[in-house]
């Protein structure tokens, strides 16, 4: 019963606001469909420069279809809660908001692990990127980081998606803006200095660069950009904090949560 | 026929629907810019092709999320039963919103070209305006048939339509939007010059480089789209005599 009651919350989140539920679905969404994002990127990087290029490109995309996975998947969750009017509910349930949202985020957590360590797998089987199995603790401490920082980063972009009717131009665009500003296909140093300054406050510039440093193909010092990623979590941390806190007590005020919206 | 093409264009071009503003407006944006920080890596990239590309990727993405759903969308907004009772028949209804839809992709493509000269600053060396052209509306024609097969497909099998999103970067990569069909492998090769929109592709790059195979190409893109319009027509008109007599046919 005790197992029940504290894994039977996850385990129901999981069954109604998760999209993929079959096998089938799971194995096509989460192994083919990311498979082909690499592709898409490693062919249009070959064909423009050159395929000296490729894995720089396929790690960074690794990184950014993690994050995209995370991302999606609060948003989604969000969504359905608004959808199906039971955001309100959480609010007025006597556990805090945060504890919900918190136990809410452990399937989009394992959901982006298993993208990452697919994503990796692919990287070496398919794209012929070795595995640097000498440096597995970097990669592990980098992946801890990079989820905390990316994980905070979703709470906030969640909580702001309650603010449109639509979410999903914002979510395109906000994917868009990681896929351009984050150094994912190309380095952030080839932006201008403003434009790079705005990318390095994103999550997930940070970990691109030490990922690929960690597999040898460029050369910064690795811990010192995962504390600058785990800093940035942290403030994305904080700003959601008082932003979903903001939200509960305007809801409780309200008895809505930006419904009219 | 013309009535219900303007009413389709009217209806897509208000834009109420998020998703086709970002295809429309942003997405060509957004590979632009990774176009162009690339080429900065290597100075002397030939961009026009990966500018085209652009275009390509957006109108795919547009024919694919509005013409795959064309038929679908009619179950969702409880249409379909009005639509078979009308005098107008299915093949009409269907062929009108691929087109217009293939027509609104167009969109994509100027501003594509729009955003390259303006904000990006490359030059697009385009050296017949006429074959050009040309190559264009071949595209648009197969772009509108590649959007009645879609239309079928999504609404003939069940559970399809929720794989939409598999399908988009496999007909990318395989239609030779940014390798030529010819250095990929055989298998593929056979697949891929079996889709109409492989040779509209290939014709609209042929007339930029006023390559004379172009009208060999435009010619078995047109000859291509010609004989899946017919099969098409002929599979519709069996979708509608099956609707009409039972009443469900597949995700409809």
């Amino acid at each position: 019963m005790f197992w029940i009651h504290k894994y039977g919350f996850t385990n129901l989140s999981y069954k109604a606001l998760y999209s993929f539920q079959s096998l089938k679905l799971f194995i096509l969404f989460r192994i083919v469909d990311p498979f082909m994002n690499y592709l898409f990127y490693a062919t249009l990087v070959s064909a423009m420069i050159g395929s000296d290029y490729l894995s720089f490109v396929v790690i960074g995309n690794i990184a950014s279809y993690t994050c995209h996975t995370i991302m999606i998947n609060f948003m989604t969750m969000f969504r359905f809660e608004r959808r199906y009017g039971t955001l309100e509910l959480n609010i007025a349930s006597p556990s805090p908001t945060l504890w919900i949202i918190i136990r809410k985020a452990i399937v989009p957590l394992f959901d982006g692990m298993f993208v990452f360590t697919v994503g990796l797998l692919i990287g070496w089987l398919i794209f012929d990127i070795p595995l640097p199995l000498d440096q597995i603790g970097n990669i592990l401490v980098l992946f801890i980081v990079t989820l905390f920082s990316v994980l905070a980063f979703s709470l906030l972009f969640a909580c702001l998606s309650l603010l449109f009717a639509n979410v999903n131009l914002f979510l395109n665009l906000a994917l868009a803006v990681f896929q351009v500003f984050c150094g994912v296909n190309f380095s952030v140093t080839l932006l201008p200095n403003s434009l790079e300054f705005i990318a390095r406050m994103l999550p997930l510039t940070h970990s691109i660069e030490a990922l690929r440093s960690i597999y040898g193909i460029e050369s910064y010092s690795v811990y010192p950009l995962l504390g600058k990623e785990l800093i940035i979590g942290i403030c994305y941390l904080l700003v959601s904090l008082v932003f979903a806190t903001m939200m509960e007590k305007v809801a409780r005020k309200n008895g809505a949560l930006l419904k009219s919206v | 026929m013309l009535n219900l093409f303007v009413q389709e264009i009217k209806y897509f071009t208000n834009f109420h629907n998020k998703m086709y503003q970002f295809l429309l407006f942003f997405q060509p944006l957004v590979f632009l810019t990774i176009v162009y920080f690339l080429q900065q890596i290597r100075g002397d990239v030939n961009t026009d092709r990966f500018v085209v590309a652009s275009a390509l990727i957006s109108m795919w993405s547009y024919v694919l999320y509005s013409s795959g759903s064309a038929l679908v969308s009619l179950r969702w907004s409880d249409t379909l039963k009005l639509v078979i009772a009308a005098p107008t028949s299915l093949f009409q209804v269907i062929i009108s919103k691929a087109f217009s839809n293939s027509m609104i992709a167009l969109i994509t493509m100027v501003l594509s070209f729009v955003y390259a000269r303006f904000i990006f600053g490359f030059s697009i060396t385009i050296s017949n305006y006429f074959w050009f052209f040309s190559s264009v509306i071949v595209l648009i024609i197969s772009l509108c048939v590649v959007g009645i097969i879609l239309a079928i497909v999504f609404a003939v099998f069940q559970n399809v339509f929720d794989f939409q999103n598999l399908i988009l970067t496999p007909i990318i990569l395989m239609c030779g939007v940014f390798i030529p069909v010819e250095q990929l492998p055989n298998v593929i090769q056979f697949v891929s010059y079996g889709i109409p929109m492989t040779w509209g592709i290939k014709a609209v790059y042929e007339a930029i480089e006023v390559n004379e195979m172009m009208y060999t190409t435009m010619i078995i893109s047109l000859g291509i789209s010609f004989i899946y319009l017919l099969l098409a027509a002929f599979v519709i008109r069996k979708m509608e005599m099956v609707l009409r007599r039972h009443g469900k046919l597949g995700a409809m």
